[in-house]
């Protein structure tokens, strides 16, 4: 490594802990989501420095990217409720964006505590013991996984166990915007009597390209850096776009067509899974040649429920969002 | 074959949860009983494998670790698999019949279903993961569903309390994965069978115990860090508290048992051991203190949890001794069981008293404590169902309760530790106050007329199952030490003779 490399990588960390401290002690929570943006930026540069392309990629797409849009959607209900001009939204507007100040000791005592942790778990990684690590056993078995990307052999073969519950978290956090403010969210959703031209032409360029680019990440997975994660993030960006610009999107479908789309690639991994038991084979153990072809159905599947969940994210709180307090009472299926 | 016994009591409940996010909401009560009962006897068949034949695992994905990810059932995961199962049988029971009530009926309920099942999924993913990582993914979906469950309601109260939990929950499940990534580093395995053998005494190694054990003592809720509990668990619908209070702190708590016996028995020090059953004991006397000084009943009852957890506590400094070469005394298994008792125990008393609280919230309209005016003339079911988990709570013989403080007690005394002994009983005695303060009134006669609204029998009768429940094992002690020590650290010493539960 490189003198300038050293120096970049320092550079990098001071960055990081720059904009982490500049988030937390934004004067303005719209700054702040801002600099939580420019954070995530950093950090998927971080994943890059330790040859973790996989991981940025994640990292810029749903660190940096969804999760800004959310926030900053989120931040604008606020003034929405008070455009719409809802009973006490006036207050809400005001107190809603504006960042409650910290007292100068907590910052102290924030700051120190940091500085210890960071000596402490320095101190940690320094001493730590030379364990190896499993990137040996896993180079022995890639020829058996029917992937030639490791990451992809991993989180799709090996540890699929992992990648399967995760999915499932996706879909129990859309369950959990359910119970927090409603399905109506899918419902309210309109189409503006007016969308602007150019916008109307520059998504019609986009979104069949993201779509293009989504599947090309998919197929990729196999040899290189991709897969279904980056892939799924992709096409719900393509949503959200569509969603943005005055498209509607789930207020088109019927409940069950969604109902499946957010449960699709949980429910086609677990089928895949579980087919293996009356076979004699491991839970979540595929057939071993054709292995590959698979865990591409099993991607495939994953990608498609998690831009439709991730899109779900977003029209959901996007439509719920304004002043109102806490959700109506209503009775829904 | 063994593949199956293993995996069903994860996957029938995903498999019922999907399902039932499809079937109208007439239909899922029904359907998501069938699965219960389905899962209750999937585990059941599994710890009548266990009995027979030991130890059973399963590698997933045909991976065996250290390269994949592996299930086992021992003992210790058996008796957490059925105390999951029947606290979640009556509980479930009751939800079809609550959620079905027309004032209920309202909000986004009929998630309750699909919810429930995923979380029994996690919980049941823990109690059979023995990988490090895996565990912190199944968390994380126990958290998610839980969190879910405690605001579905929608009121404005269960929201804040529920986005408190939700905070706290991240805040943990984030100083566990720190702890899993030093362990990862340092040694290269995940699995816990394997890192037993190689964790050691160096730094990284008691950091990595630190983190982790913090994260997992902020999900269990153990004093000081029990602050997001009484919000969350009151606000929630009555079978909803009922789960979160009962079986979800259970998770995390059996997780730093089976780490503590399984991972870092070298890690640990007479110290470490010794500030868990200080905090324990802390939260003992606390909990039930700020349990008798609440006037509103939900409260009340999520209060006394945060004591009841502490007792769970005092079971680590009893059997962290054998790790500093002390001996291997028979006291060891008295402790390890009675601490597994007190996890069972309260399971069962927790979950009847709130849902006998819910009962008494239902027919009166009100929390008040004070509302309850008559409770044994109007309705004699509900407040004998909330009497019998009080006396388990306080331990009074002949309940589990009182098997398991009688256990921890005599562990405290014959290996010298006497100092819980105090402990033990103050906390006795705070219990006893605020049960006998709820019976007092519930025994008062009434003045005026008061009308309830009417309650369904269901209802009671679910309440009270769990209540007798709470006793019953008390009874039943031989069959589950016997199952408890299948794999047990302590099994070897267990002198038969001793046996060592009869009051």
């Amino acid at each position: 490594m490189s003198g300038a490399d050293i120096l970049f990588d320092f550079l990098l960390a001071a960055l990081l802990v720059l904009l982490a401290w500049r988030a937390l002690a934004a004067p303005q929570l719209y700054q702040a989501a801002i600099f939580f943006i420019a954070f995530g930026l950093a950090m998927a540069l971080a994943w890059t420095r330790m040859n973790a392309p996989d991981v940025a990629l994640a990292e810029a797409a749903i660190g940096a990217g969804l999760l800004g849009v959310l926030l900053i959607d989120s931040l604008a209900a606020f003034t929405r409720g008070r455009e719409r001009g809802e009973a006490g939204s006036k207050h809400c507007a005001d107190e809603g964006t504006r960042a409650r100040p910290m007292p100068r000791v907590s910052q102290a005592v924030v700051a120190a505590a940091g500085v210890v942790f960071a000596a402490v778990w320095v101190t940690a990684i320094l001493r730590m013991p030379e364990g190896g690590g499993l990137t040996a056993i896993a180079g022995a078995a890639m020829p058996e996984s029917g992937v030639a990307h490791p990451v992809t052999a991993v989180l799709l073969n090996f540890r699929g166990y992992d990648t399967w519950l995760e999915v499932g978290v996706l879909l129990l956090a859309m369950l959990g915007i359910f119970c927090a403010v409603g399905k109506t969210g899918f419902e309210r959703e309109q189409r503006p009597a007016h969308i602007d031209p150019l916008i109307n032409w520059l998504v019609r360029f986009l979104v069949p390209l993201m779509v293009l680019v989504s599947g090309y990440i998919l197929w990729l997975g196999k040899t290189a850096p991709g897969g279904a994660f980056q892939s799924g993030v992709i096409l719900g960006a393509a949503g959200i776009l569509l969603r943005i610009a005055g498209f509607r999107t789930f207020g088109r479908l019927p409940v069950w067509a969604w109902k499946t789309g957010l449960v699709f690639g949980f429910a086609v991994f677990l089928a895949v899974g579980a087919a293996a038991l009356p076979a004699g084979r491991s839970f979540l153990e595929y057939p071993a040649e054709t292995a590959g072809a698979w865990i591409l159905i099993v991607e495939t599947a994953c990608a498609l429920s998690i831009g439709f969940t991730l899109l779900a994210f977003f029209v959901c709180l996007n439509a719920a969002g304004g002043c109102d307090g806490p959700r109506q009472p209503n009775r829904t299926n | 074959m063994s593949g199956l016994l293993v995996t069903l009591p994860l996957i029938l409940p995903i498999v019922g949860a999907l399902v039932c996010l499809f079937l109208p909401a007439r239909a899922r009560p029904w359907f998501g009983l069938a699965a219960s009962l389905a899962i209750t006897l999937a585990v059941l068949a599994l710890a009548r494998a266990t009995v027979l034949s030991g130890e059973l695992t399963h590698s997933l994905g045909g991976w065996a670790p250290p390269l994949g990810i592996a299930l086992r059932v021992d003992g210790l995961a058996c008796v957490f698999l059925l105390l999951t199962a029947f606290v979640g049988l009556p509980v479930g029971v009751y939800a079809a019949k609550y959620f079905a009530l027309p004032a209920e009926a309202k909000g986004e309920a009929f998630l309750f279903w699909p919810l429930w099942l995923f979380l029994w999924a996690a919980m049941n993913g823990i109690y059979l993961s023995v990988d490090l990582f895996n565990l912190y993914v199944v968390i994380e979906v126990l958290g998610i569903s839980a969190v879910a469950l405690a605001i579905l309601s929608g009121r404005p109260a269960a929201l804040l309390g529920g986005l408190r939990y939700l905070l706290a929950a991240l805040v943990g499940s984030m100083a566990y994965l720190l702890g899993v990534a030093l362990i990862y580093g340092s040694f290269g395995t995940l699995d816990l069978t394997l890192l037993g053998a190689l964790a050691d005494t160096g730094f990284t190694t008691r950091l990595a115990l630190s983190l982790i054990l913090t994260g997992l003592l902020v999900k269990t809720a153990l004093f000081p860090l029990h602050f997001w509990l009484p919000s969350a668990h009151a606000s929630a619908d009555p079978p909803v508290s009922a789960i979160l209070s009962s079986l979800v702190v259970k998770a995390s708590f059996y997780l730093i048992l089976r780490l503590w016996v399984d991972v870092f028995d070298a890690t640990l020090t007479y110290a470490i051991g010794q500030a868990m059953g200080a905090l324990g004991a802390v939260a003992v006397v606390w909990g039930s203190y700020q349990a008798l000084r609440q006037k509103s009943l939900k409260l009340m009852v999520a209060h006394s949890t945060v004591g009841q957890v502490g007792y769970l506590f005092l079971l680590f400094p009893l059997i962290t001794v054998a790790y500093e070469g002390l001996g291997d005394s028979p006291w060891l298994v008295h402790a390890w069981t009675g601490g597994i008792y007190q996890a069972l125990a309260h399971g069962f008393a927790k979950a009847a008293m709130f849902l006998a609280v819910g009962i008494f919230v239902l027919a009166t309209g009100t929390d008040d404590r004070e509302s309850i005016v008559n409770m044994v003339g109007r309705l004699p079911m509900t407040t004998f169902a909330f009497a019998l988990a009080g006396v388990s709570l306080i331990g009074l013989p002949p309940s589990g309760g009182f098997v398991a403080k009688w256990m921890l007690l005599k562990a405290a005394f014959s290996s010298g530790q006497w100092w819980w002994a105090p402990m033990v009983l103050w906390g006795s005695f705070l219990t006893a106050g605020y049960v006998f303060m709820i019976l007092r009134v519930a025994f008062a006669p009434s003045r005026g007329s008061d009308r309830l609204r009417p309650v369904p029998r269901v209802l009671e009768a679910a309440a009270l199952a769990l209540g007798i429940g709470a006793i019953l094992i008390g009874f039943r002690a031989e069959e589950i030490l016997t199952l408890i020590d299948i794999e047990s650290p302590f099994a070897d010493l267990v002198d038969p003779n001793e046996g060592g539960i009869s009051p």
